[in-house]
């Protein structure tokens, strides 16, 4: 075996010592004994522990239609559609809260539209019917456009790069978040890019 | 190797280069409590001193077993992930609420994807927010995105915590593996633009964000005065992103045996290097401050490129031999070439595993060590071509086993195409920066210079295809029968 000059080994020794070191310091950075990464306390508790607490961002949104006072208002993300309704002064008689998701989530920017019935006569119509109607009322102004807030599924696949699978996440979507505010929302439909849209928004409108 | 005094020091650093990579070989089998393996090494070491004091004859022994026990230490802390609260330990079947900070992005235009590579700092639950640590990739595939994430921005992701497949099969690509090897142990995929927020912005470290503008300025400036495919091929060669030049190119260069240049390497450092002596040389600087200025520039383009493995070898390796010459030591390049490589494993051992890595330093050792020889063997030819042929034929002996391996194809040509190329790809990185500094002044003047570079980039490409071409350019061959015994026990 063969054997280090004492020169040698003092460096390699120097250097060992240095590298230890290192990794010690390293090691006991990463290991918490004490635990100290522990849950901070519930939300209810809030003002103990700032330093973790994150902030709500606000979304503005815009209501309009059946509420007693419609306008832009501020909410925070974590609100739902019937947190803006209620907001707003609440819903008229005359409103069709059948027809909108009140429990989706808020968006920033968003634009709510509580509908309208549309004869008070018929209050026990069903929704189908009640899209039907709101179908006629749009369809005169936009004949050639399809609603994309009222569409099914079929109608959807009239449209140039929509196939089968992404009408239905369209509607899953429709159903999960409410009605589409804006023809740009679509795009947050997975599968639906910049180009698709593209090349279906000229064919699309909302309402 | 010849063990005269003049070389002492090469032969311990050698061997404790191997040990520690035996070391690291083993740490994959040998699963210890990190904590129990750090107390037997202080102990170990405290005995080595004491030992090495009363000059007992173990000291050797001793200290030679302390670094195979590093090795094993470093794999396993490297190799895992640490502490109760890391990322690793909330994956879970449902989605989940994480902020972090972005501290990388990587494009993968081909596949739609863009992967940023985040520091968890917390995870938000329904009532409660948990401070986490460590890192994640998240892979995002939502098309064109409209925003694009930056370093240092603080994002909210809601996402599905992935851990990566391991290898099942043998040679198979290993995503564990790879992400492992940037301390990545968990990834999640967003399809919904939704499911990632910025929430704030925050500057981490001030040389990367530096590095990462100088990057994109370059990218700006080339990307903007040269035609396609000339801008890509400059910006591979410049800051080794490849991602946008075209596969056929690609194909070409691999063919012809060149694609290192396209990967920033030590030649693009040893370029820089010399480019800059000699400017520096002009401006009559004083000896000292010359060679700190030239090694601050290298680790600042080290930076630039993202400290990819061949640039920070060839970055230790120039600043070792440069400060060797201030401090008057006789320079060698097998030292610096020994510690670089031990002090990149030593940073992070699982590189030990990483092509770029393996074939940086293999060609690098033959080139020191074999070019010499050929340079006698060759001593009949003419002295023109003795220098760069002998470089040539010790590189390609380098890569022939690990191109072999890695990519079942060796290029034979490739000994005659780089004695062509490499110097016009020196001319053309050259070019490439003078595009960037006069780019930064005025752009009419910076174009000029690029039209030069244009053809020069196509003169390389045209012999690229050339060589090619040529029968025997090119073998397919079938892993060589002794690596994959290696690769069995390695990989």
């Amino acid at each position: 075996m063969f054997n280090l000059f004492n020169q040698e080994k003092i460096t390699i020794i120097f250097l060992l010592i240095v590298i230890i070191i290192a990794f010690g310091i390293i090691l006991f950075r990463n290991f918490n004994f004490e635990e100290n990464f522990t849950i901070n306390p519930p939300v209810n508790s809030l003002e103990d522990n700032s330093t973790v607490r994150i902030e709500i961002p606000p979304v503005i949104i815009h209501i309009t239609g059946a509420v007693k006072s419609p306008g832009v208002y501020q909410l925070k993300s974590t609100d739902r559609v019937i947190d803006a309704v209620k907001i707003a002064g609440g819903a008229t008689e005359e409103a069709n809260l059948d027809a909108v998701n009140l429990a989706a989530i808020l968006r920033d920017g968003q634009k709510i539209i509580i509908p309208y019935r549309i004869s008070k006569n018929s209050i026990a119509e069903n929704n189908e019917s009640i899209y039907k109607n709101i179908e006629e009322m749009y369809s005169s102004s936009n004949t050639d456009k399809i609603n994309i807030n009222t569409a099914n599924a079929s109608t959807l696949q009239t449209l140039p790069g929509i196939g089968p699978v992404l009408s239905e996440r369209i509607i899953e979507y429709r159903n999960q978040n409410g009605l589409f505010g804006i023809i740009d929302d679509i795009k947050d439909v997975s599968g639906i890019g910049e180009k698709k849209f593209e090349g279906i928004k000229e064919l699309i409108c909302v309402q | 190797m010849s063990s005269n005094n003049k070389y002492n020091t090469i032969r311990p650093l050698a061997i404790i280069l191997f040990l520690y990579i035996i070391g690291t070989v083993f740490g994959k089998f040998v699963n210890i409590n990190l904590i129990f393996l750090f107390i037997i090494l202080v102990l170990l070491l405290v005995i080595s001193l004491i030992s090495f004091l009363k000059q007992w004859d173990i000291t050797t022994a001793l200290l030679f077993l302390i670094i195979i026990l590093i090795g094993m230490f470093n794999f396993n802390l490297n190799s895992k992930p640490i502490g109760a609260n890391h990322i690793i330990n909330f994956v879970e079947d449902k989605k989940l609420t994480i902020i972090g900070t972005v501290l990388d992005r990587e494009n993968y235009p081909e596949q739609e994807k863009i992967s940023l590579k985040v520091k968890v700092s917390e995870i938000e639950r329904e009532d409660q927010n948990i401070r986490a640590k460590g890192l994640m990739l998240v892979n995002i595939y939502t098309g064109n995105c409209p925003y694009e994430y930056e370093y240092g921005d603080v994002l909210k992701i809601q996402g599905r915590l992935v851990k990566p497949i391991s290898q099942n099969n043998f040679r198979e690509f290993s995503y564990e593996l790879y992400l492992a090897q940037k301390r990545i142990f968990v990834y999640t995929n967003i399809w919904q633009q939704k499911d990632v927020q910025k929430i704030g912005e925050e500057r981490v470290n001030l040389l990367v964000s530096f590095s990462l503008s100088i990057r994109n300025q370059i990218k700006n400036i080339i990307g903007q005065l040269l035609n396609p495919p000339g801008n890509f091929l400059l910006i591979g060669m410049l800051l080794g992103e490849k991602t946008f030049i075209p596969p056929e190119i690609k194909e070409v260069f691999i063919e012809s045996g060149i694609m290192h240049i396209l990967a920033v390497s030590g030649l693009h450092v040893g370029i820089i290097a010399v480019a800059l002596f000699i400017f520096f040389n002009s401006l009559h600087l004083p000896k000292k401050i010359k060679m700190i200025l030239v090694v601050l520039i290298l680790i600042m383009y080290a930076s630039i490129t993202g400290f990819r493995p061949s640039v920070v070898r060839a970055t230790i390796m120039f600043s070792l031999l440069i400060s060797g010459k201030l401090i008057n030591r006789n320079r060698n390049l097998y030292i610096s070439l020994f510690l670089a490589a031990f002090l990149i494993l030593l940073i992070n051992p699982l590189i030990l595993y990483d092509a770029g890595f393996l074939l940086s330093f293999m060609v690098t050792f033959f080139i020191i060590y074999l070019s010499p020889i050929f340079q006698e063997l060759f001593s009949k030819t003419i002295t023109l071509i003795r220098y760069p042929l002998s470089i040539s034929v010790a590189a390609w002996l380098g890569i022939f086993p690990l191109s072999a391996y890695f990519f079942n194809k060796v290029s034979l040509i490739s000994i005659i195409t780089n004695i062509f190329i490499v110097p016009l790809a020196g001319i053309a990185v050259i070019l490439g920066f003078i595009i960037f500094f006069l780019g930064l002044i005025s752009i009419p003047l910076a174009s000029l210079i690029a039209n030069i570079d244009y053809y020069i980039l196509m003169l390389i490409t045209y012999l690229a295809k050339l060589f090619s071409s040529l029968p025997f350019s090119f073998v397919y061959v079938a892993q060589p029968l002794i690596f994959s015994f290696g690769g069995n026990i390695f990989l």
